[in-house]
This record gives C-alpha cells, structure tokens and sequence, in this order.
C-alpha cells in the first residue's frame, strides 16, 4: 500500500487552478474614521414621548482628559461635521451627558478623546403617563465595525397594527461613499420585496422609518434584515411602540463562535 | 451579594495563566433568565436563523448561576432549524432559573437573544437585548470593565443586578468595585472566585452595599481569566429593562479590528457537494505575502453519507504549492479508512496520527476543527456531531513555514477521482461552512 501521502501531486495541481478563482477582497482593509461612534443621538418627541441619549463618561486615567462629539445629522456627510467644545473629565470622576443632539433632528454621534476615557450610552424614553422606556446602546468601535462585503443580520424584528415598528439604520464608517444592500425576510426564509441598493455618505447613518410597513407588512414578527456594504460599516435595528415602555436596540446577530464583525464572506 | 464579599481585601490576581479559550461553535448569552417579575415574567428568548441552504443542528445548554458549567451543566435542548428559517427559542432556561446559555453549533447559524417581561396574558411590558458573546469579543484576562451609568433613587428604583461569568473552563479570580460619580470608591474592591463555565449573579447590587440613593455609579470589574459583565437595571413588573454592557473605551479608530495581517476567509453554505464529475475544491488563502503566521484554524461542516468503497476516503488537506513538488509543503491531510477502522491525520514527511476505529458513521454531520499551531508545534483535528467530541487526533507539525512566500497556501476538499486505486473521493458527501483563520506571529 502506498503512503496516503502519495495522493499529493493530485490535489496540488489542481489547487492551483481553483485558486485564483477563490481569492475575494479579503485582505486587511484600511478603513477610517473618529474614535467610536453613539449609533442613536436623540433628543425627539415621538407619540407624546421625549427620547433622550445619554452618555456617560469615564475617565480612568490619573490626570484630567478631555473629549468631543460630532452630531451627524442622518444623511448627512458625517466628515463635514463639527466638533463640540471639548469637555474635560477629572480622574477618575463619571459626567454624565444629556444634551448630545439638536432636538427633532435624528442622527448620530462620533465622539474623539483621550485613550484613557470609557464611554456607554442609553437611549431614554419618558412617556406621557410617566411610562419609562429605556434601551442599552452600544458603543461602536472597531470591535463592533464589519470589514467591508460582510453581511450583517438584524432578526427578531416585528411590525404589529397595535403600533409595534422597526426602523433599520446603517452607519457608513468609512471617509468613502458606500453602497450597501439590504434584504428583508420573513421567518420562514421567504423573501419580502427585492434587494434594495442604497447609497450612504462618509460617515454617515441611512435610517428606514417602519421599514417592514414600507415594504407592506403590517403584521409581522420574526423578520429579518442582511445588510451589506463595500466599505466597513455596521448596522442596527430600533424596535418600539412610541410612547410605550416597549423600546429594543437591534445589534447585529452574532454567529455561532464568531463575532458578527469579524468575517466576509464570498458568496453572499 | 454577600456583603462581606464587597468589603474583603483587595487581592491581585495572577494574570500569568492563559486559561484556554472558548471552543470555535460556540457562544454564550450570560444573561438567561426565568423568573417572576413583580405580576409578570422575565423570560430570555432566543432568536436563531439558518442561512445554509439545508438543515443544521445545535444545541443550547443552560449554565445555572453559581454551578459549575464544566461537571455540572444544565439541561440541554438539541434543535434543528430548516434552511433559511428563523427560529423563536422560548424554553431555553428551566422556571425559576437564572444563569446563562451556551450554543454549540455550525457557523452559519446566527443568535440574537432577548429578555423580555410580560404580564399573564403575555403582553410584553418591556424587552431588552441580550449580549451575545464570541470567542473573539471576550475581555482578555487582566482587563478591566466599566458599567457605567448605574442609578437608583430614593423610591428604590430601578433595581441593578450585577452579573460577572467565567467563559473558560478554568476556574477565576475577579475583583470587583463599585465607584460613585466623583471618582470615591463605595467600600473596599472585592475578590472573589468563579467556578469553571460559571455565571456569579449578584441581585440588587446597591441594597447588598448599602446604598440607598446613587446617581451616574459605576462598577468596575477585572479577572484572571476570560470573562465577561453586565448590569441588568429594571422595575419590578416590567416598565423598564436595559442589559447595560461594558463600556468602550476612545482608544481606537472605528478601522474594523483584525490585527494588522489577519486572515479570515469564510464560504458560508454548501460548497462542495462531491460526485462523481466534481468532487474537489481548493481555496487559496489570501494571505499577506511574506508574513509569518503562527496559527491557522480551520472550521467546517461535513456530512459523510455513506463510504466509498477503496481502501480510504481523501478528506481533506492544507499544502503550499510550488512547480517543484519537492519543495511544496504538506502541512496536514486527513484519510477516512473506509471500513472506519482508522482515521490518519497525515502531517506529512511520512509522519501519521492514527486513530482507533469506529469514528464515523454513515449520513451523520460532523463539525471539524483543524488547528495548525506553530508556537506548540502541534496539528490537532477535533471533530465534533451534535454537539459532542467524537475524534480528536493531534501530532507534531513538520514546518513551521506558515507563510505565503509566492507560493499559495491552500486548504483543499476531496480529491479530483481515484488515486493509486485506494485514495477515494468523498462522492455523496457535502462539505459547508468553511471559516479559516490565519493569525499573524507576535513580533
């Protein structure tokens, strides 16, 4: 019996056919921005409520350090936008920040500081019987940014008559227009309308108010979205009845053993 | 919380142990829970979604707070979701339980999950989502964490749980404190151990301390091996919930993290379903030309349906090609003898790693799991069905070349046809779910 490794020179050769064909634009990709990104900046009046994000800032160093945030208001072009006065945190003090955006223009916000600063944000809901909402949000960094062609997935995503939207948001976090795809599903894999192919501004956030009533579905729960781009992004979903306690932050779906950031994929 | 946990003695940990990491295919949500709310229920759903194009399996087990995850695990669900499908997974966690979940699956199932309150009649008073962790997103040990934010008013409200887990099968060492918004410490930092696989839950952190009335606090957190945070803030019965996770740190870009030259190249779904007029595939890495690399892990699904009938089934392989086929390289192979007497993890130069018999079974899936590991000088093949070890074969490497010098690196699937008329390919068997990783070697 031969050695199974005898078998080699087969393989070889044609591995070097198939090859070429495999390579995608998987290499390292040098993508650009601001420090970290607060994906909701909120200071809006919907159905009687007062949405609100705060920040709050950490800073853990042993001097005083300073920081600053951008507004970008959605659509806009997130380069050209200006920086706030810096704010300086004692060490290790906390302030808290709750006047981060213009009120009734949506967006979202780059903030830039010292190294030594830790920031988390929340997105606050009073309602008009004193009901509360209050939803986490992330603090998007290149831990959390997908490389460009990867493909994101928002699920658990409804649409109910009782008031219960979702609205889809994807932040452009690259200085380079980017055209992204978007898909949308219903939990049996179905497909709802076509692919949509939209084009995002640097440093921008698209936003898609009722986006699964848009595309006629008014009473869905367990939809999806996949969302690509061609340069890094991320994407998130809201979820809420207005002026309701019911409020949810959509991050992307991670899969299995692996962060929803880290891969690209050939074939999506 | 025991109070005298919070006001023991700050104790340094020994951040020397590198615990071992989280096992690829599998994912933690640390906050899964079952449990009355005031009038209502706090229940962790999980949301799972199939994009292969056929079936996949995966299995939940439910990690009870302050048990040990590794002896003593809790009740498994074993699932299988349709191609394409979105699944709702509301039973995951016993009644009256909290703790935490961990999924073992193939990559193309994706996990979200949410905590979600509800009344009797089922309508949701409030939901938050949960983390959803990954080996790669996991605080390294020595790390400190920062929940920020943390409030509660003189009407006691709202109440923050406090939730540290151990994801190594090791057991830890953490210390926690707890910091007001002026920067002055609320009594002495605490120390405390974790069990293996093992979620400490602390209810009510700012009762446990003492504190009636707090604003903007924050609690800080550090272990001595891989762990994870949270702070879940509520009202009983419902009206507010928020799974308030780590803060981030202004220290990097928003440039999407890979370290500088790491290679992830990913072919989700089917992509070699073997016959007889196409049963190979190659894919070549993109790696960075000229970079040494130290670790390369390979991950993919198989389905084995039934044997074929030469001596032996060619598998699978890495190699780096060259004109003169005496200076390619063969990093690792693997051979099915296909009266499933042996398995041979090939490393080449005439050196092989056999297995006993009985391995594999005709139309089963399996998951395997190629480590390539230059630092060990160690090939190591886990192979895993449903969730549990089924082969695990591990030999020393030949090279430690793992570079692309011109040359291509490839992993390789099956063979084009029959060689040496003992060498078979894998007709009827489908291979899917490719994920490679190549890191770099530490300078």
């Amino acid at each position: 019996m031969r050695s199974a490794n005898s078998i080699r020179p087969l393989t070889v050769r044609k591995s070097l056919l198939l090859g070429a064909l495999a390579l995608g634009g998987l290499l390292p990709i040098a993508a650009e921005a601001g420090d970290a990104v607060i994906p909701i900046a909120s200071n809006q009046t919907e159905n009687g409520a007062n949405y609100l994000t705060k920040i709050w800032v950490t800073n853990q160093g042993g001097v005083s350090r300073g920081f600053s945030m951008k507004f970008v208001a959605a659509d806009a072009n997130g380069v050209q936008a200006r920086p706030t006065p810096k704010v300086t945190v004692r060490p290790g003090a906390t302030v808290l920040l709750n006047n981060v955006a213009p009120a009734g223009r949506p967006g979202m916000l780059i903030a830039s500081g010292a190294p030594q600063l830790v920031l988390s944000a929340r997105l606050e809901g009073a309602g008009p019987n004193g009901a509360a909402a209050v939803a986490n949000l992330p603090v998007i960094t290149g831990a959390q940014v997908a490389v460009a062609d990867a493909t994101l997935l928002l699920q658990g995503l409804s649409r109910r008559p009782s008031g219960l939207t979702t609205s889809i948001h994807v932040v452009n976090a690259a200085r380079q227009t980017a055209t992204c795809t978007l898909k949308a599903f219903r939990r049996n894999g179905q497909q709802i309308a076509g692919n949509m192919t939209i084009t995002n501004k640097p440093l921008s956030l698209r936003s898609f108010e009722d986006a699964l009533g848009v595309l006629n579905e008014n009473d869905i729960v367990d939809a999806r979205f996949l969302i690509s781009c061609n340069k890094p992004f991320y994407a998130f979903a809201r979820v809420q009845r207005t002026g309701t306690t019911e409020l949810e932050f959509v991050a992307p779906s991670a899969t299995v053993g692996r962060a929803p950031s880290l891969s690209a994929s050939l074939n999506q | 919380m025991k109070r005298p946990l919070l006001t023991g003695i700050l104790v340094l940990a020994a951040f020397a142990v590198v615990a071992p990491p989280l096992r690829a295919g599998e994912s933690f949500v640390p906050i899964a829970r079952n449990q009355p709310n005031g009038s209502g229920t706090s229940r962790t759903i999980i949301f799972v979604t199939n994009l292969a194009s056929a079936a996949r399996s995966y299995s939940t087990t439910f990690l009870t707070a302050g048990a040990n995850g590794v002896v003593d695990p809790g009740p498994t669900t074993n699932l299988s979701v349709a191609a394409g499908q979105t699944i709702r997974l509301e039973s995951g966690v016993p009644p009256d339980s909290t703790g935490m979940l961990r999924f073992d699956g193939p990559a193309d199932l994706q996990i979200d999950a949410r905590l979600e309150v509800s009344d009797t009649s089922g309508n949701v008073l409030s939901e938050s989502r949960l983390p959803v962790l990954s080996p790669e997103r996991l605080t390294s040990a020595g790390e400190t964490l920062y929940l920020l934010g943390l409030t509660r008013t003189s009407d006691g409200k709202p109440l923050t749980d406090f939730g540290v887990a151990n994801l190594t099968r090791e057991a830890s060492s953490c210390t926690v404190s707890a910091v007001r918004s002026n920067g002055q410490t609320i009594g002495s930092a605490a120390t405390f151990s974790l069990q293996p696989l093992s979620l400490r839950d602390f209810p009510e952190v700012w009762v446990t301390l003492g504190v009636p009335e707090i604003a903007d606090a924050r609690i800080t957190v550090s272990c001595n091996k891989q762990f994870t945070a949270f702070a879940l803030v509520y009202d009983v019965g419902g009206p507010r919930t928020a799974a308030v996770t780590p803060g981030g740190l202004l220290n990097g870009t928003l440039e999407p993290i890979t370290r500088p030259g790491e290679v992830i190249f990913k072919v989700p779904g089917d992509f070699l379903i073997a016959k007889n007029s196409d049963s190979f595939r190659s894919y070549r890495i993109p790696l960075v030309p000229n970079l040494q690399y130290q670790k390369a892990t390979i991950d993919f699904d198989m389905y084995l349906n039934k044997f074929p009938n030469g001596l032996f089934t060619g598998v699978t392989s890495m190699r780096r090609a060259h004109r003169d086929r005496h200076q390619r390289i063969f990093y690792y192979g693997i051979q099915i003898r296909n009266d499933n007497k042996k398995t041979n993890l090939d490393l080449g130069d005439e050196v092989l790693v056999r297995s006993g018999g009985g391995a594999w079974k005709a139309r089963t899936q399996y998951h395997m799991h190629f480590e390539y590991d230059t630092p060990s000088r160690r090939v190591t093949l886990t192979v895993t069905t449903g969730g549990r070890q089924t082969l695990s074969l591990s030999g020393p490497a030949q090279t430690l070349e793992l570079v692309d010098n011109g040359n291509a690196v490839s992993v390789d699937f099956g063979q084009t046809g029959i060689a040496d008329g003992a060498y078979f390919p894998p007709i009827g068997w489908v291979y899917s779910n490719l994920e490679v990783k190549f890191e770099p070697k530490e300078n």
